[in-house]
């Protein structure tokens, strides 16, 4: 049989949590593109504690399907960047695809167009949406502005990377607490495709995942400690400089305030300084010593 | 004609039982439905003469593999291949070891185990350690041509091929069996066809062994020269293993979800294949998969995808072809994948005993009941 199809092996890694009817729906027009575009391809969906059908009405689907679906079935709810992280571990494509949520805002082409864009020599293709929420706006300010990666982060819809990069990022880091800065700090080349849409939330957690982002892969922590410690020196210097004024004009009884005030902001300081040096050494200590950094209860492999 | 023993299948395990006997003097004769000898799991297999490196879930298995390991070696060595590197590997995810655990089975078990750098072999990240291990491979076709040229030797043992037993029943003390034109008397009964085990159950009316059957594919590769004398097995869990295939020069690439195409929970076979195999292949008569027009398509393009997922690129191997076999499994080995061999005598006066093991170098278990 001689076919037009894309010789090169894809998976799509899939993040479920209770995502009901929409889960096979997804799966649906996921694979319809697949078929029509890829010999071979393979479907790991991450069933992150589903509590409703869809892992059931998942199954029933896949049972009639040519190309195996692989589930991960996770101990626990943890959320979507371990999860992730273990659909990555386990997708075996040359090229994976990223599908952090079933929500399709866009036209499922644009699973293929990213392909193509990826054969054009990028590792990395974020498809994104033309409008986002405020607060991931003001995150990914955040981050651009303080990170030294060459490309700029945003909102995306979904991601295709490729084996290469998959390897470059975990030869610098086996745990990867945000995928997305780990590809952009990866040195591979990124690209962005552009879909007209809004992506809706992914939920909670969030704000713990963009303060770890930003303390991992940026260096904002740095420089809000060095910005309290040049205030700190500033009104050290400005103390010094008063206490000599006080000193010349003879009223030594004075000082004593003074030393109170000094103490008093540099204790401020210090606790502050400390603050963050706390957040590094808590960030280094879950990369280094929790090697198991997601549970996986089963793997379930289904196919016709 | 009277014989003192009836042999069922011409895997290792009926040619070993056959020249065991035949050799103490007695009248053997094996029936075999395939052709030839050694067609099925004996030949179609990885060819692992096991160490016990397999079982870090149970170590009862792992030492008696150790054990039987030795004399193995010392029995057959003409027919193994020993001078290649066997690399374990621990997968960074999804295993149900690590590196730390094996190297404390392995010491444990007391089998060889020596640090290598994964980096050596493997892609970044994928395993998080790798061992030397002495472990080797057998080559079927030279084992066959060893036992059929002993078994010539041996007047009392007769093999007849393409023969299938059409009936057994018991008849007095003796057993007689109907296949073909043939119909022979014995005492002692020995089922030793592996997946068929329940087929002979079955006609007897005897109870099943609680198996599954998976209907698996192993793939015949080619390989560069960098993977010529390296066998790669990576542990444990959904994995993989490229190991050199006896002495052909090839080498075979199995992986554990990708191998079994299909899975039949009934007590004896039942496939949907059986329905295209154009009446060679039913439930209670299973034909030879790997000879079969009904085998399903190979799974080469995940395995191999698998396998390259973890060796680093300048590790090559080509597909050369897949071979399919029918493989019991006991169903109570799934949670600490333990392979103990069943040797269970089911009947008595007349005998019969059935034997069931996925591993050849335990076949010395069958010495016990054969001294009957």
């Amino acid at each position: 049989m001689i076919t037009n199809k894309e010789k090169n092996f894809v998976s799509a890694v899939v993040y479920l949590h209770n995502d009901g009817g929409r889960a096979v729906e997804f799966f649906r027009r996921v694979t319809a593109v697949l078929d029509q575009h890829f010999d071979q391809y393979e479907l790991v969906a991450v069933d992150d504690a589903c509590t409703d059908n869809t892992v059931d009405s998942l199954r029933s689907w896949a049972a009639g399907q040519a190309k195996p679906l692989t589930v991960l079935h996770m101990s626990l709810y943890q959320g979507l960047e371990p999860c992730m992280n273990a659909g990555l571990d386990a997708a075996i494509g040359d090229y994976v695809y990223e599908f952090d949520s079933t929500a399709m805002p866009y036209q499922p082409e644009l699973i293929f167009e990213a392909y193509q864009t990826a054969l054009r020599g990028n590792d990395i293709i974020s498809v994104c949406p033309t409008h986002t929420s405020g607060s991931s706006r003001l995150f990914y300010r955040v981050f651009n502005a303080n990170s030294h990666s060459a490309y700029q982060l945003r909102t995306d819809a979904f991601r295709l990377v490729t084996r290469r990069a998959i390897n470059r990022v975990h030869a610098s880091s086996e745990n990867l607490p945000y995928r997305k800065a780990a590809y952009a700090a990866s040195g591979l080349k990124m690209a962005d495709l552009e879909f007209e849409g809004r992506m809706g939330d992914k939920g909670t957690g969030r704000l713990a995942l963009a303060a770890d982002s930003l303390a991992l892969y940026t260096d904002a922590g740095y420089k809000v400690s060095a910005g309290v410690a040049i205030v700190m020196m500033v009104l050290a210097l400005i103390e010094l400089a008063y206490t000599l004024v006080i000193f010349c004009a003879g009223h030594p009884i004075e000082g004593w305030t003074t030393m109170m005030f000094v103490l008093t902001l540099g204790f401020a300081g210090v606790f502050a300084v400390l603050t963050i040096v706390v957040k590094y050494l808590s960030l280094l200590v879950d990369l280094t010593f929790k090697k198991q950094k997601y549970l996986v209860e089963s793997i379930e492999k289904i196919q016709k | 004609m009277p014989y003192d023993k009836i042999i069922l299948g011409a895997g290792l395990y009926g040619l070993y039982a056959a020249q065991k006997c035949g050799a103490a003097g007695q009248r053997v004769l094996v029936l075999e439905r395939d052709p030839g000898p050694f067609m099925r799991a004996t030949y179609i297999n990885q060819a692992r003469v096991h160490m016990g490196y397999h079982y870090p879930r149970s170590y009862s298995t792992a030492i008696k593999s150790a054990h039987y390991f030795q004399r193995f070696c010392r029995d057959y060595g003409f027919c193994l291949h020993t001078q290649f590197d066997q690399i374990y590997a621990t997968s960074a995810h999804f295993s149900w070891t690590n590196a730390a655990e094996f190297r404390h089975f392995c010491r444990a078990a007391g089998i060889r185990c020596d640090d290598v750098s994964p980096s050596r072999y493997f892609n970044p990240g994928m395993c998080d350690g790798a061992f030397l291990t002495t472990e080797y491979t057998y080559d079927a076709q030279v084992l066959k041509n060893w036992f059929l040229t002993e078994l010539t030797k041996l007047p009392g043992v007769e093999i007849l091929y393409s023969h299938r037993p059409d009936k057994i029943e018991a008849v007095g003390d003796v057993w007689r069996v109907t296949a073909g034109e043939i119909t022979a008397e014995a005492p002692f009964l020995l089922n030793a066809t592996y997946a068929g085990v329940n087929d002979i159950h079955a006609m007897l009316g005897l109870p099943s062994f609680q198996i599954k059957y998976e209907k698996c594919e192993m793939i015949l590769c080619e390989v560069d020269e960098r993977l010529k004398n390296v066998g790669i097995t990576v542990m444990d869990g959904p994995f993989f293993s490229l190991m050199p295939f006896g002495q052909t020069g090839l080498h075979s690439l199995t992986s554990v979800t990708f191998t079994p195409h299909e899975t039949s929970y009934d007590p004896v076979a039942t496939f949907p294949c059986q329905q295209q195999s154009e009446g060679r292949c039913a439930p209670g008569n299973l034909f030879n998969c790997n000879e079969c027009p009904a085998k399903p398509a190979s799974a080469w393009p995940y395995m191999s995808q698998l396998a390259r997922k973890y060796l680093k690129e300048e590790y090559r191997f080509r597909y050369k072809r897949s071979m399919f076999s029918m493989k019991p499994i006991l169903k109570a080995s799934e949670i600490d994948d333990s392979r103990p061999t069943v040797v269970r005598v089911m009947h008595r006066n007349p005998t019969l005993v059935s034997v069931l093991s996925g591993k050849i170098n335990t076949v010395y278990d069958l010495d016990e009941v054969l001294q009957q």
